[in-house]
């Protein structure tokens, strides 16, 4: 099976340009278009591992993001993303190209999954298990998951926690490029100077915007689940040490629920489905400095060790790439800390 | 996203007490068999099956839900439920009922109890 | 993207999307890359919710491929929400307006949906649209705004605009829900050729078991239906609509006297001319089953200034969808121009035409870019 990267930028263009470039995320399938050379150039950096398939017919979205026309392209060249015919968002510059295709596939796949309870979190695994990272303003929560993808957790997704509310024990994968922002791009290139990080994209909305390509071995996986065992709220604190505190089950229902993408429009099944994950999982809430700090706790987590907090001390702690068997918890009240024993 | 009151959930607040005569209302859940209640510890969250929306519940809202869920009751018989019956003060008793009636049609205005007059 | 499919126009598109809803069979039966085209062409014509309750209906579903099957069970999903939802401001209304003696008709959509016609299913109902006497329509205003209701935000313009020269207040919502509410004191707006009289509909209005609000009658809804769509529209993409007005046809041509109500009531109310252009393009394009004598008696009461032909090509170019792969045809996107231009005639003396349009004009270019909708 070849891959994008393999191909090369000239023959990615021509896919783009002719009968599109269908790219498989587990949980959804889409197919883009493109007259953009740019975008394909860093498409085939960040996309490199994704299989190249041919055949498929059936998408999720079928999206363009195609330079603009107008009076407006003579005095500075935008390009716009395109579903359906029609083109939700106001024009971007075209240098921004990626960050347009990945936030619009985004809200596409968000508008189109209402088969799915759509949380608002990044989601890795090992060895079966998952571990979910509800997103919030602060939490650093795509820099906490590219880290452990990248010391050797399976990323399902970044940004979705994906469940079926039938099977609500099982978060599918929407493996999509990890986006970074800001400051985090140099962290994560400092503490993994292999990660295949893809152009940096500035003076976007959101600041300085770079991608991931994620590991093969994740893409590869992209159609296996991983059965929900630990909820992790992460709160990056610039001034404080390594805190960890066990969250109430009441209140990890309302913090999952509350930034799901689509909680209300499920109705009772997401009630049901939000129980579900809330009952059988181990809910933390983490208060971190360093990354390093961040994923021994995680991986301490998963092996049914709770680390004691540790304020203010930097932790002697290197990230974990074992893939040992973890015990499991029983019972839904949380573990009690436990003396520490970082790794 | 749920509706979470300030404070963290519906709670017994001393509110005025609305019209009418007390202990002439029966409260009950509305759509029992669709509204869903989740309890952990001290504190729970109700599925409004009118609405779709969530609401976290503390001890007191909680305690009043789930007696609600035997069947419809009397503002004193939840004030009883609550904070246990035998109320010797009547002027806090007749006080309790009324803040207990001020939760309950805060529950109302929200769809998820109705108030028939009792037979 | 060079196989036939590909190459469809928009009437041979609205022509297959017709097929497909008549017979979801035949959708199965496609090529993967056909079906994958006219599930999106289906979702452009806000179609897709219809179909997928077909599809599920006929048990063919499952046949789909995976990620397209999937749509659909997303777009019953997101139906079944908005369907809650207009339940839920119904409750909250006949709380509200208790103790307002006033009688409050549903129309449209939440109509539908009280009524559980087949046409319902897979709606995606944006607000709730209720009736009320002109006289009593301040009061209803004031107790709503009162109650929790707030104005949606507009400009002096819009606000007068509303106010003046339509037969609805603007929009009002509710807080935490999603649709908004119309508040109508009629069904056309006033002072054009078409003139269905308030009192008269209210006055028809029937009860609906397990509604709190009553319903216009049938022939009112479809007259409703049909007015919206060819007095008072452009017709553009507007496929839905002509879908809803078969739907009704269809649910309310079983009952005893309904095409003699339907088409004396048309002529009471000078909407004679929209009626005959519902019936011509339902029958063209869904192939409702409509009696020979009843379509001739209202094609004869109704005449409009345009020649037939002319306006029924205007009429078919712009309702028909865009090519999921294209923009709009130019040609669409002319017709729709056209009869814009033509319902602004209907609606208004002509000096308050142009002022609207160059208003409007001059609003859209100075208001800021609309704000991006907010991604991950």
């Amino acid at each position: 099976m070849s891959r994008i990267g393999e191909l090369g930028e000239a023959a990615i263009a021509a896919r783009l340009e002719g009968t599109g470039l269908p790219l498989d995320f587990g949980a959804a399938r889409v197919r883009v278009f493109s007259d953009h050379l740019p975008l394909a150039v860093a498409m085939t950096q960040v996309y490199r591992d994704y299989p190249v398939f041919e055949g498929e017919s059936a998408f999720t979205v079928t999206a363009a993001v195609r330079r603009a026309s107008g009076v407006r392209r003579l005095l500075r060249a935008q390009i716009r993303f395109v579903v359906d015919g029609d083109a939700p968002f106001e024009p971007f510059p075209a240098e921004t190209h990626l960050p347009l295709l990945e936030w619009g596939l985004n809200w596409c796949i968000a508008n189109r999954s209402h088969h799915r309870l759509m949380l608002h979190a990044g989601v890795v695994a090992r060895d079966g298990l998952a571990v979910l990272l509800p997103a919030y303003p602060g939490s650093g929560k795509s820099t906490l998951t590219a880290a452990l993808m990248l010391s050797g957790w399976r990323l399902l997704s970044d940004e979705f926690g994906v469940l079926n509310p039938a099977e609500p024990a099982v978060l599918h994968p929407l493996l999509r490029p990890v986006a970074l922002k800001n400051e985090s791009i140099d962290v994560i290139r400092a503490m993994y100077p292999g990660a295949a990080i893809g152009p940096a994209f500035p003076r976007t909305r959101k600041g300085t915007v770079a991608h991931i390509a994620p590991a093969r071995a994740c893409i590869d996986s992209c159609h296996r689940g991983a059965t929900a065992r630990l909820v992790v709220f992460p709160k990056y604190d610039s001034s404080g040490g390594l805190e960890i505190e066990p969250v109430a089950k009441a209140r990890a229902f309302v913090k999952l629920a509350g930034n799901a993408f689509n909680y209300e429009t499920l109705g009772p099944q997401a009630f049901h489905a939000v129980r579900a994950v809330v009952d059988r999982c181990d809910c933390y809430q983490l208060r971190y400095r360093r990354l390093d700090d961040a994923l021994a706790a995680i991986n301490g987590f998963l092996r049914g060790i709770a680390p004691a907090s540790q304020p203010l001390q930097p932790a002697r702690a290197q990230a974990d790439g074992d893939s040992t068997a973890y015990a499991s918890q029983a019972g839904s009240s949380a573990a009690a800390p436990a003396s520490p024993t970082l790794q | 996203m749920l509706d979470v009151r300030e404070g963290g959930g519906l709670s017994i607040s001393r509110a005025a007490a609305p019209d009418g005569a007390v202990g002439t209302v029966r409260w009950g859940i509305r759509n029992p068999d669709a509204a869903c209640l989740a309890q952990w510890d001290d504190e729970g969250v109700i599925f409004n099956p009118l609405s779709w929306q969530t609401h976290l519940l503390n001890e007191a809202a909680l305690r009043v839900l789930t007696e609600m869920q035997a069947g419809p009751r009397t503002a004193g018989e939840l004030v009883a439920a609550v904070y246990g019956a035998g109320q010797d003060d009547e002027q806090s008793a007749s006080r309790d009922i009324a803040v207990m009636e001020a939760l309950l049609n805060e529950l109302l205005h929200l769809g998820l109890v109705t108030a028939e007059p009792a037979r | 993207m060079n196989s036939g499919v590909q190459e469809l126009g928009g009437r041979e598109l609205a022509a297959k999307l017709a097929a497909i809803l008549a017979v979801p069979e035949t959708l199965v039966r496609m090529p993967a890359a056909e079906c994958d085209l006219l599930m999106r062409a289906a979702r452009n014509a806000k179609l897709l919710g219809t179909l997928a309750h077909r599809l599920s209906e006929a048990r063919v579903e499952s046949a789909l491929p995976q990620v397209l099957r999937e749509q659909c069970a997303s777009e019953l999903a997101l139906s079944r929400h908005r369907r809650q939802m207009v339940l839920w401001e119904i409750d909250r209304l006949s709380r509200a307006l208790s103790d307002v003696d006033t009688p409050v008709v549903l129309l449209k959509g939440a109509a539908y949906i009280v009524q559980t016609l087949p046409a319902a299913a897979g709606r995606m109902p944006s607000d709730v649209d209720i009736l009320v006497r002109r006289d009593r329509i301040a009061e209803v205003e004031r107790t709503l705004l009162r109650k929790g209701w707030q104005t949606t935000p507009m400009n002096a313009y819009d606000q007068r605009y509303y106010r003046q020269w339509s037969h609805e207040i603007p929009p009002l919502r509710y807080g935490p829900c999603p649709l908004e509410l119309d508040v109508h004191h009629a069904i056309v707006p006033p002072g054009g050729r078409a003139r269905p009289a308030a009192s008269e509909l209210i006055g028809s209005a029937l009860t609906v078991p397990g509604s709190p609000f009553p319903v216009l009658s049938p022939e009112d809804q479809t007259l409703h239906a049909t007015l919206q769509l060819f007095y008072d529209s452009d017709c553009s993409n507007r496929l839905r609509d002509l879908l809803d007005i078969d739907g009704l046809l269809r649910t309310f041509s079983a009952r005893p006297g309904y095409w003699e109500r339907l088409t004396q009531r048309a002529g009471a109310f000078g909407a004679a001319h929209s009626l005959a252009c519902g019936l011509r393009h339902t029958a063209r394009v869904f192939g409702t089953p409509i009696p020979d004598s009843v379509a001739a008696a209202v094609s004869a009461r109704g005449r409009g200034w345009l020649p037939q032909s002319a306006f029924d090509a205007l009429v078919e170019s712009a309702m028909a969808p865009a090519h999921p792969d294209g923009g709009a045809a130019r040609t669409a996107v002319a017709a729709a121009g056209l009869l814009r231009a033509r319902a602004l005639c209907l609606r208004f003396p002509p000096s308050v035409v142009i002022r609207h349009v160059a208003a409007r004009t001059l609003h859209a270019v100075l208001k800021p870019v609309r704000p991006d909708t907010e991604v991950a």
